[in-house]
C-alpha cells in the first residue's frame, strides 16, 4: 500500500475531534475514523483496518503510549505507523515519543488547513 | 619593703594610709628589736670579760699563797718563827694567812680599779672585828652550803654598779696540821678539804664603756641608717609603686575581661553557625574534615565525632565518593577547580545510606600556612520537590490553555482557509483578528514554557555543526509572509563565505525568528530589514538592522529582560509576548554565543548576535546526520 487512505484518530476531546475530522476528510480527503478514548481505539481498530493511527498523548484511561503498546499486540496493527499529536513539542520529548514507536510527532495547536499536508509528508518517511 | 607592701596589699580592704602606718611600726619594733638584742649581746660578753678578769686576780692571789705557804714557811718553819704579829719580831714571818691579807691590802692600794677581800667564818682572835657586807656574808653562807667553789653576782654602790666574783679558800693537807696545832687557831678539827675562807673580788662596771664600743656604736648606728632610710624610700616610692601595682591590677583585669569577651564572641560565633540553617564544613588539603557544624549534623544524620578527622568523601555517594581524593589532589597540583569558588548542585549521602540533593558552595582560605575548604551544604530536596510541583503545574496548564486553543485556532484556520465555503467580506477581517490573536496566545505559552525551562535548566539542545547560511535563508524564508503583512522586506546582505557553526537548528529558528520578527513590528511600512552574516576572527556576527523608532537610551539597560518593552503599550500594539529577547538571550548563551544591540533613538536598531566559527576542517561532509547530540551543554570546540 503505497498513498495514505484510512486514518483512525485517537482523541478525547469532542471539539479538536471535529475540527481534525473536517481538516482530514474534508481538506485532505482521508478516510477516518474517530476514538474518543484509547480503550475505544484497542477495540475498534482491527476492525477499521487503518493505514495509519495518529494519537492523542494525554487522555483519561489509556494515554496515548499506552494505547501505542496495546495496539502493537495486535498482529493486524505491529507494524502500523503511528503518530502522536501534542502539546509536549521540547525536542527531548520527541525523541522520547519516536523512542516508543511513534513515526513522527504533531504539535498543538496544529494548522488545520495544512494537517493533510503534513501527514502525507510524514507517511513518505515510513521505514518500508 | 616592697614584699612586705605586696604580701599586705593582698589583704582585702586595707587602704593606703592604714598600710603605711603598719608598715612603720613593724619597721620601728624590728629595729629596737635589734638594736635591744645587739646591747644585750654586747653586756652580756662585757660581764664574762669581768667574770674572766676577776677569777685570774683571784687565782693568781691564791696561787701566790699556795707558794707562799709549800716554799716559804714550809722551808723556814723550824728556822724562823711563823706568827700573825711577825712585825714585832724581827726574826719572824708572817703566817700564811696573815701574809695573804696584807698582799691584798696592798694590791688594792696598788691597783684602784678593783679591790680583793679574803673572808672566814672562823677568823684569827686578831681579825674578830672585821666587818662583812651583806653580800659577803650571803656568798660566804651560799658557797658553805652549796659546796661550789665560784659566786658570782653584782650591787648597785654610790658610783655605780660593781660585779662580785667570790672564790672558796680550802684546807689543804699543808694547812691542815698547821691550823690543828696553832695556839690562835679558831677551829682545831680542820678537814682537807674544809671552806677555810673565802676570796672576794669585786670590780665596778665600767658605765661609759658600753658606748665606747665601736662596734657596737656602727651597729646601732647601721640599724638606725638602714629603718630611716626605708622608711625614706617607702615614702618616696610609695606613689610610683602603688600606680604601677594599679596599673599591673588593672591590665591583669583587663586581660581576663578581654578573654571573657573572647570567649563570649567565640561563644557567639559557634551559636551563630550551629543556628544557620546552611551546613558548614571544613576539610584540609587531603579532604580529612575539620570541623562539622550542628547543621551539616542534622543534614546528613552523622553526630560530629563520627565525622571530624575522617575523610569527606563518606558524604558522597558513589563514584563522586571515589573520585574526590583525585580531584583534590588535582586541584592542590593545578589549581583548576570545578566546585571551589563556583558552587553547584550534588548528591549526597546521609549516615542511613539515603542520597539527596545537596548544593554545595566552597570557598578556600589559609589556616596556619595550610590550605583550608569551607564548604556550605544546604538540602535542597524540599526546592527541588518544590520546583518539581511547580514544573508539572505549569506543563498541566499549558496543556490545559492548548486544548481549547487548539479548537479555537483549529476553527479559525478551517474558517479561513475556506474549508467550509467563502466567507462573506466583512466577516474575514474579523476571523483574521481572532486568528492572529490565537496564534499569539500561542506563541505566549510557547514561550512561558520555554522561559520555564530555562530558569530550571532543563532546556536541551541538540547541538549539531552546521552551514550558517541555509539556516539563515529558511528563517527569512519562514517570516516572510509576516514581514510582508507589515509591509516589510527582509533582505540578505551576504559578506564573505559561508562558515559553520555549531548550534541546535531548532533554537537558533527560534533566535532569528525572534530577532526578525521585532525588526518587522518596528521597521516603518515600505522599509527594508537588513540580515547580515559577517565573520570576525573567529566568531560570527548575524545582525538585524532595522529603520525602526530605535530605542531609548534609558530603557538600554532592560532590553533582555523579561516582559520589558520601551514602551507597555507597544506589547498590545506590535503583539509582543515581551519574552522574546530574554529568550533570545538565554538561547544565543546556552549556544556559546553573545547577544547585543546598537541604537540611535530615531534611526533605527541593530540587533545581533555572535557564535563561534567552527573550522572548516572539522566540519564533517554530511552536516545534516553528525550524530553530535549534547543536551544542556554549552561547550563549544
Amino acid at each position: 500500500m503505497s498513498t495514505l487512505q484510512r486514518i483512525l484518530y485517537v482523541e478525547d476531546d469532542p471539539d479538536i475531534q471535529a475540527i481534525a475530522r473536517l481538516a482530514l476528510e474534508n481538506v485532505a480527503g482521508f478516510t477516518v475514523h474517530v476514538c474518543s478514548s484509547g480503550e475505544a481505539a484497542v477495540r475498534e481498530a482491527a476492525a477499521f483496518a487503518p493505514d495509519l493511527v495518529l494519537l492523542d498523548v494525554m487522555m483519561p484511561g489509556m494515554d496515548g503510549p499506552s494505547t501505542l503498546a496495546a495496539l502493537r499486540t495486535q498482529p493486524l496493527l505491529a507494524t502500523t505507523p503511528v503518530v502522536f499529536m501534542t502539546a509536549k513539542v521540547q525536542p527531548s520529548e520527541v525523541s522520547h515519543f519516536r523512542s516508543l514507536g511513534a513515526l513522527d510527532v504533531i504539535a498543538k495547536p496544529f494548522d488545520p488547513m495544512s494537517l493533510g499536508t503534513q501527514m502525507r509528508a510524514i507517511w513518505d518517511t515510513r521505514p518500508r | 619593703m616592697l614584699i612586705d607592701r605586696q604580701t599586705t596589699l593582698r589583704i582585702p580592704g586595707m587602704k593606703g594610709g592604714a598600710f603605711r602606718i603598719a608598715v612603720i611600726l613593724l619597721g620601728g619594733f624590728f629595729s629596737v628589736a635589734f638594736i635591744a638584742l645587739t646591747l644585750w649581746t654586747s653586756v652580756t660578753a662585757q660581764r664574762d670579760e669581768m667574770v674572766r678578769l676577776a677569777h685570774s686576780y683571784s687565782q693568781a692571789v691564791m696561787s701566790f699563797r699556795a707558794f707562799y705557804a709549800e716554799t716559804v714557811v714550809g722551808r723556814v718553819g723550824g728556822l724562823v718563827e711563823i706568827t700573825h704579829d711577825y712585825h714585832e719580831n724581827p726574826h719572824a714571818l708572817p703566817i700564811p694567812a696573815t701574809m695573804t691579807l696584807e698582799l691584798v691590802d696592798y694590791m688594792n692600794t696598788r691597783d684602784t680599779s678593783l679591790t680583793i677581800a679574803q673572808i672566814s667564818d672562823h677568823p684569827f682572835p686578831w681579825r674578830a672585828d672585821r666587818i662583812l657586807s651583806e653580800g659577803q656574808s650571803r656568798a660566804l653562807d651560799g658557797l658553805l652550803r652549796s659546796g661550789e667553789d665560784m659566786l658570782t653576782w653584782s650591787t648597785s654602790e654610790e658610783d655605780g654598779r660593781v660585779l662580785h666574783h667570790a672564790m672558796a679558800i680550802r684546807m689543804d693537807a699543808t694547812c691542815v696540821g698547821c691550823h690543828n696545832s696553832h695556839p690562835d687557831s679558831p677551829r682545831r678539827d680542820w678537814q682537807v678539804g674544809d671552806l677555810r675562807a673565802i676570796q672576794v673580788v669585786s670590780v665596778p662596771f665600767r658605765s661609759a664603756g658600753l658606748m665606747e664600743n665601736n662596734p657596737l656604736r656602727i651597729t646601732a648606728g647601721f640599724v638606725l641608717l638602714s629603718f630611716v632610710g626605708a622608711l625614706l624610700a617607702l615614702f618616696t616610692m610609695d606613689s610610683r609603686v602603688r600606680r604601677f601595682l594599679r596599673l599591673a591590677r588593672e591590665s591583669a583585669i583587663e586581660r581576663s575581661e578581654a578573654a571573657t569577651a573572647l570567649e563570649e564572641q567565640a561563644r557567639d560565633t559557634r551559636a551563630i553557625l550551629d543556628n544557620v540553617l546552611d551546613g558548614i564544613i571544613t576539610i584540609d588539603q587531603r579532604g580529612i574534615v575539620a570541623s562539622f557544624s550542628a547543621s551539616a549534623q542534622r543534614i546528613f544524620g552523622y553526630p560530629e565525632d563520627e565525622v571530624i578527622g575522617r575523610n569527606v568523601s563518606m558524604l558522597m555517594p558513589q563514584p563522586y565518593r571515589r573520585e574526590h581524593d583525585g580531584y583534590l589532589a588535582r586541584y592542590m597540583a593545578t589549581g583548576v577547580a570545578r566546585v571551589i569558588g563556583i558552587g553547584r548542585e550534588v548528591t549526597g549521602r546521609r549516615k542511613d545510606g539515603t542520597h539527596f540533593p545537596l548544593e554545595l558552595s566552597i570557598s578556600e582560605t589559609t589556616h596556619d600556612g595550610q590550605p583550608l575548604f569551607i564548604g556550605i551544604v544546604r538540602d535542597i530536596t524540599e526546592r527541588k520537590r518544590v520546583e518539581q510541583l511547580k514544573n508539572e503545574f505549569v506543563s498541566k496548564v499549558s496543556h490545559e490553555l492548548r486544548t481549547p486553543l487548539t479548537s479555537i485556532a483549529g476553527s479559525l484556520g478551517l474558517l479561513a482557509g475556506g474549508a467550509v465555503g467563502q466567507l462573506p467580506d466583512a466577516a474575514r477581517p474579523l476571523v483574521d483578528i481572532a486568528r492572529t490573536n490565537s496564534n499569539r496566545l500561542t506563541r505566549l505559552i510557547d514561550d512561558l514554557l520555554d522561559m520555564e525551562k530555562m530558569a530550571a535548566g532543563k532546556l536541551a539542545f541538540d547541538l549539531r555543526t552546521e552551514p550558517l547560511m541555509p539556516l539563515l535563508h529558511q528563517a527569512l524564508e519562514a517570516n516572510q509572509t509576516y514581514a510582508e503583512q507589515l509591509g516589510v522586506r527582509f533582505a540578505l546582505r551576504e559578506c564573505g563565505e559561508d562558515v559553520a557553526v555549531r548550534v541546535d537548528r531548532w533554537r537558533l529558528m527560534q533566535v532569528l525568528s525572534n530577532l526578525l520578527s521585532n525588526a518587522a513590528k518596528y521597521a516603518p511600512r515600505d522599509s527594508v530589514v537588513e540580515v547580515s552574516a559577517c565573520v570576525h576572527k573567529q566568531t560570527v556576527r548575524v545582525a538585524v538592522k532595522d529603520s525602526g523608532p530605535g530605542i531609548p537610551e534609558a530603557f538600554h539597560d532592560g532590553v533582555f529582560q523579561r516582559f520589558s518593552q520601551a514602551d507597555s503599550s507597544d506589547s498590545r500594539q506590535k503583539g509582543g509576548t515581551g519574552l522574546g529577547l530574554a529568550i533570545t538571550k538565554e538561547l544565543v548563551e546556552q549556544m556559546g554565543g553573545r547577544v547585543g544591540f546598537e541604537s540611535t533613538p530615531g534611526a533605527g536598531a541593530t540587533f545581533y548576535f555572535d557564535l563561534p566559527v567552527v573550522p572548516s576542517s572539522s566540519v564533517p561532509g554530511d552536516t545534516s546526520s553528525s550524530p553530535d547530540t549534547t543536551h544542556g551543554s554549552t561547550d563549544t570546540p
